[in-house]
């Protein structure tokens, strides 16, 4: 921790709030377990339900029996896809295509779809009515290999889909029908064919990923309300209010303002909270019963609603020439969607689009397919695909540098995608200085360079070092809006439905009021998101928050700024620009003694004591939709942020067991509002990433999940966390970004699963192609390679 | 979750009077860890259910008796032997295994009555009580009996405890200083995973023989297994690395094991080698 690192909370007296590193504003609620989460608000007549299940992959409802269970103490209600029908002016939600039934009536795609809700009079009693409902299924083939699920012969998963036409960037994907292809995108840039013609090389490798869960503290928890006029409140723990506001609104046909969505604190998102999840049901639920109804997840069944899009299939093919450059690149991707394509579309697309790598490649080439299947629908977890896309490329490079003989940190600089350069998206790069981070992975690695298997360290133990480096353009076009309201004491509200999940954006924002407005950040509070009172804000995913909401935080601020300085422009006649503000104070740039505080400005605007300033900001940054045959556009993002890992590992050579002894890990942010918390999402994301790559994988069993319990769903705990890890942020600001600031919240898990398979090949000179590198896949890679 | 109904029996007369009853599904509470979480999961629906709290000073602590045989209540936690300065000076492999187990949330209130009882086949104290050589006593309204921990654990959650049987006390012999003994639990996941494997040894060799040898195997197996054959084999001719591959081969030749999501047949298989070549190499300094 350095300097500006320092913990501070006092009060600012002119010097800078912004890369200081205040306390979490949300800090001693949570940490005395004071904050209140949405299964902590207390209803009065509240009643729960418990969902049914289906039990097979593919099929169709016969019937659902619930006459015993309705005769059971407790049992309020029994309630059915078929029940719904007549209350839902949409049967079918999602946020990409609408195809998911908020509860089916027929056509069951997967283990642990909701057939029917047990509503009672208390959470076990509806648990105990689900379990005792009988249902009749006819079942129909099913697939759960992509590879199988795209042959001709294969069941056809989806008889039609319905684009819902939420997303801008979306627009010009089409899904195809009579197929279980749910999108292709297309990326063609150069000419591929000239480009392996002109190689002196040519590889060809095959990668794949497997789903994970992100399994956040708080699960999936929705309640709903419905007032006296019909008006339906809920309380959710969400990363959407505003996009869940809109869907229940078209699902009950309801206008918009009918819809009220309050997010208390978040316990944790991850990704596993964006667009719909139980807050419809809740909704129709609640206004069919007449009385608050909430749905709470167990984990079993929370990771039967949102594992991780996994890539069961990653083909690279890269031509190289002999100096050292990537002429073409070829990659070939199917996605496993699982049985809704809830957010499958934008990674197929978004996550696919960097395949290639961070490297200026004339020729590329990339075909990225979403498959349907009887899988659980696969969701965003952290990184959104992109270090599913990073991981096959990156390992490449290392395979191709290896064989060439050359030094794969310096393959990657020599065709590093530096400023000035073009993207295969046809976007010209800038403010992401990619070599700084690549400088910074290998100084802290300490990289020698030579490429050979290094065998100090404990007898029997070999050791590697590995380095890799993902990018990722942030989700655009998405918009962002901000109100400010500066009372007549000066103290400042922003209101923002930016959901403070524990990523600090809250207590960030509340720093960048603080800046703009030249006062100390205890004069600043933050209203979070309720649909009702906090503006617009299309979601806190994506590491987008910083950027967009910090865009229109800062725009909201300006316009404090203008009726502060033009009021006393006018009353002192002396020109707005000689003006500024400090500390509190309008003051004269020039002439030290002339200064006002704000709240004498206020009560002179306003006589009113009660008076107050308002400020309004709102942020959507320019986009240029890609091609649809090319996916060419020059504008596909508003901002590319990089990042990278370095580990040096050791590996057991007996057991193929990898520990790593340091794990470095450096992304480029613009700048660091908040340089602590800064390095915590570095950290955070590399640990979660740390699972995901050596051991965490959903394993399944004719579309069932086996391993849906935390005995059997391991994740990283602080035994696993390496001995040495070292975070490093890069700041170069972006002309567009608030005080130059991009994201950072995913950076950390872009490129650290290749950097460890580097590390392994380094040590004990096998590749292993698919995720999460077991101890069993090194082993029997080492076997192989030992046979040979 | 389902009905049940909860009692706190003041004596160990009023507990086996329950358990004479001999209602099926009444299941005894003593830590509750591993019960309270198989109710939670619908694996268990208990009748009755018998908290054993206010036994715990009757039959907790650890004694060692003048035999050298160490008795340790069934009522006594995890933590409390975790953290008892005699029973790290007379069984300190236990120890180990002890630090193993979940986290300290648990150990608090988890017991070692409970814990035999529950008869998982991954868990880390089996494998090293019966490597040295324990036995329960258990008690029920017609009398009192000693069961050998290796006739005691049967399988999957299934013991030789007959229905209105209490498991009162485990006692095994001190282990003697003369031998060196270890406990290796072998994770394919995250650290806290349950073991795939774990391996239980005790050695006494002299100058390049072994004189007495128990290797006790857990995790892949339904029980945890005693490796007699394998253990013959090693007191059989004087130590060497030849012979310890082929104790370690035969070793794995001696299990019918499957694939699960900790690892394949294969796997486990070789895993097993592995640490029973890494065992008795460092146990008898070869």
């Amino acid at each position: 921790m350095d300097k500006s690192e320092k913990q501070d909370n006092s009060g600012r007296k002119g010097r800078p709030v912004i890369g200081t590193s205040p306390p979490r504003m949300e800090a001693a609620a949570k940490v005395s377990g004071k904050a209140q989460y949405t299964d902590d608000l207390p209803f009065t007549h509240l009643l729960y339900g418990a969902l049914v299940r289906s039990t097979i992959p593919h099929g169709r409802l016969r019937r659902i029996d619930s006459s015993a269970v309705e005769q059971l103490p407790g049992i309020v209600r029994v309630i059915t896809g078929e029940d719904l029908l007549p209350h839902l002016a949409d049967p079918y939600y999602g946020p990409a295509f609408r195809d998911r039934p908020v509860l089916t009536a027929d056509r069951i795609r997967h283990v642990g779809e909701p057939l029917a809700v047990v509503v009672a009079e208390s959470s076990r009693m509806a648990r105990q009515g689900a379990r005792q409902v009988q249902v009749d299924y006819q079942e129909l083939p099913a697939v759960f290999d992509v590879m199988e699920a795209i042959r001709p012969d294969a069941p056809i998963i989806h008889d039609r889909i319905r684009p819902s036409g939420s997303f801008a960037d979306l627009k010009n994907l089409l899904p195809r029908e009579q197929s279980n292809i749910a999108l292709h995108y297309k990326l063609r840039h150069g000419n591929i064919e000239e480009g392996f013609a002109s190689a002196d090389r040519i590889f060809e490798d095959v990668f794949s990923t497997a789903p994970v869960a992100a399994i956040p503290l708080e699960l999936l928890v929705s309640v709903a309300s419905t007032e006296a006029s019909g008006k339906v409140n809920i309380w959710s723990a969400t990363q959407c209010p505003l996009f869940v506001r809109s869907e229940v609104a078209h699902v009950l046909g309801v206008p918009e303002d009918q819809v009220r969505v309050h997010v208390p604190n978040l316990g944790g998102g991850f990704g596993n909270k964006i667009y719909v999840k139980l807050e419809i049901l809740a909704a129709v639920l609640a206004g069919l019963l007449s009385q608050p109804v909430k749905l709470s997840l167990e984990l079993d069944e929370h990771v039967h609603f949102v594992t991780s899009q996994a890539a069961p299939v990653l083909s690279l093919r890269t031509g190289v020439s002999k100096e050292g450059r990537i002429l073409a690149r070829e990659c070939t991707i199917f996605w496993d969607c699982g049985a809704y394509a809830e957010i499958g579309p934008r990674i197929a697309q978004k996550s696919a689009c960097v395949a290639a790598g961070p490297y200026d490649i004339p020729n590329v080439h990339i075909d990225s397919s979403l498959v349907y299947t009887n899988n659980i629908p696969g969701e965003a977890v952290r990184g959104f695909g992109v270090p599913d896309a990073v991981w096959p490329g990156e390992v490449q490079m290392d395979i191709i540098a290896r064989a060439m003989g050359w030094d794969p940190l310096q393959f990657r600089k020599q065709n590093l995608l530096v400023e000035g350069k073009v993207h295969a998206t046809g976007q010209t790069l800038d403010s992401t200085p990619l070599e700084k981070v690549l400088d910074s992975l290998s100084g802290r690695i300490g990289w020698s360079g030579s490429g050979s298997r290094q065998s100090q360290g404990r007898p029997g133990r070999r050791r590697g070092k590995g380095v890799a480096l993902g990018l990722k353009p942030v989700l655009t076009p998405t918009e962002s809006c901000a109100l400010i309201s500066m009372a007549a004491d000066a103290s400042v509200k922003l209101y923002t439905s930016t959901v403070e999940m524990g990523q600090g954006a809250h207590t960030c924002l509340r720093q960048m009021v603080a800046e703009a407005l030249a006062l100390p950040q205890e004069k600043v509070s933050v209203v979070g998101p309720d649909t009702d009172v906090t503006p617009f804000d299309q979601l806190s995913v994506g590491s987008r928050s910083t950027f967009h909401m910090g865009n229109a935080v800062l725009r909201a601020a300006e316009e404090i700024r203008k009726q502060l300085i033009s009021h006393v422009s006018r009353e002192w006649g002396v020109p707005g620009e000689a003006l500024d503000l400090r500390e509190g104070r309008v003051i004269h740039r020039e002439e030290d003694s002339r200064a006002i505080p704000y709240s004498e400005v206020i009560r002179q605007i306003d006589p009113m004591p009660e008076g107050s300033l308002m400020g309004r900001g709102s942020y959507i940054p320019e986009y240029t939709s890609p091609d649809p045959e090319t996916g060419q556009s020059e504008r596909v993002a508003v901002f590319w942020f990089g990042g990278g890992s370095a580990v040096e590992i050791e590996v057991d050579p007996e057991t193929g067991k990898v520990k790593i002894l340091k794990l470095v890990t450096v992304g480029e942010v613009g700048k660091a509002i908040n340089p602590v918390s800064v390095r915590t999402q570095l950290s955070g994301a590399a640990i979660m990433r740390l699972g995901h790559s050596l051991f965490e994988a959903c394993r399944f069993d004719g579309g069932q999940m086996v391993n849906n319990t935390l005995s059997d769903y391991k994740v990283p705990t602080f035994l696993d966390v390496p001995q040495v890890m070292e975070t490093e942020y890069i700041e170069l600001k972006h002309p567009e970004g608030p005080f130059g600031a991009k994201g950072v919240g995913e950076t950390g898990t872009f490129a650290l699963s290749p950097a460890i398979a580097n590390a392994l090949y380094d040590a004990v000179g096998v590749w292993v192609k698919d995720l999460p590198l077991t101890p069993e896949k090194v082993l029997r890679a080492i076997r192989d390679l030992e046979a040979k | 979750m389902s009905e049940f109904t909860w009692q706190e029996p003041e004596s160990l007369e009023e507990v086996l009077a329950i358990l004479a009853r001999g209602q099926a599904d009444t299941r005894l509470v003593a830590g509750g860890t591993a019960l309270g979480l198989m109710i939670q999961q619908d694996l268990l629906s208990p009748g009755p259910l018998v908290s054993l709290r206010k036994l715990r000073h009757e039959f907790g602590g650890v004694v060692r008796q003048e035999d050298g045989t160490i008795h340790i209540g069934a009522l006594a936690t995890l933590r409390e032997l975790e953290r008892s300065e005699p029973l790290n000076r007379w069984a300190p492999v236990l120890i180990t295994a002890l630090g193993h187990i979940a986290n300290p949330r648990i150990r608090n209130m988890a017991t070692i009555g409970g814990h035999l009882a529950y008869a998982e086949p991954h868990l880390d104290l089996p494998p090293v009580l019966l490597a040295m050589g324990a036995s329960v006593r258990v008690r029920s309204l017609e009398g009192e009996r000693w069961i050998a921990l290796s006739e005691l654990l049967q399988g999957y959650y299934s013991t030789t405890l007959e229905p209105g049987e209490l498991l009162l006390e485990v006692a095994f012999p001190q282990q003697t200083s003369v031998s060196q003994g270890s406990y290796v639990r072998y994770t394919a996941s995250s650290s806290d995973d349950w073991p795939m494997l774990g391996l239980a040894s005790f050695v006494e060799s002299d100058g390049g023989a072994v004189k007495d040898i128990r290797l006790v195997v857990s995790g892949i197996c339904p029980a945890p297994t005693r490796l007699s054959a394998v253990e013959e084999l090693l007191c059989s001719e004087k130590l060497s690395l030849s012979l310890i591959d082929e104790a370690a081969r035969m070793a794995a030749g001696q299990f019918e094991v499957f694939d699960d999501i900790r690892g394949s047949a294969w796997y486990k298989k070789e895993i097993l080698q592995v640490l029973i070549r890494r065992v008795l190499k460092r146990l008898t300094s070869l």
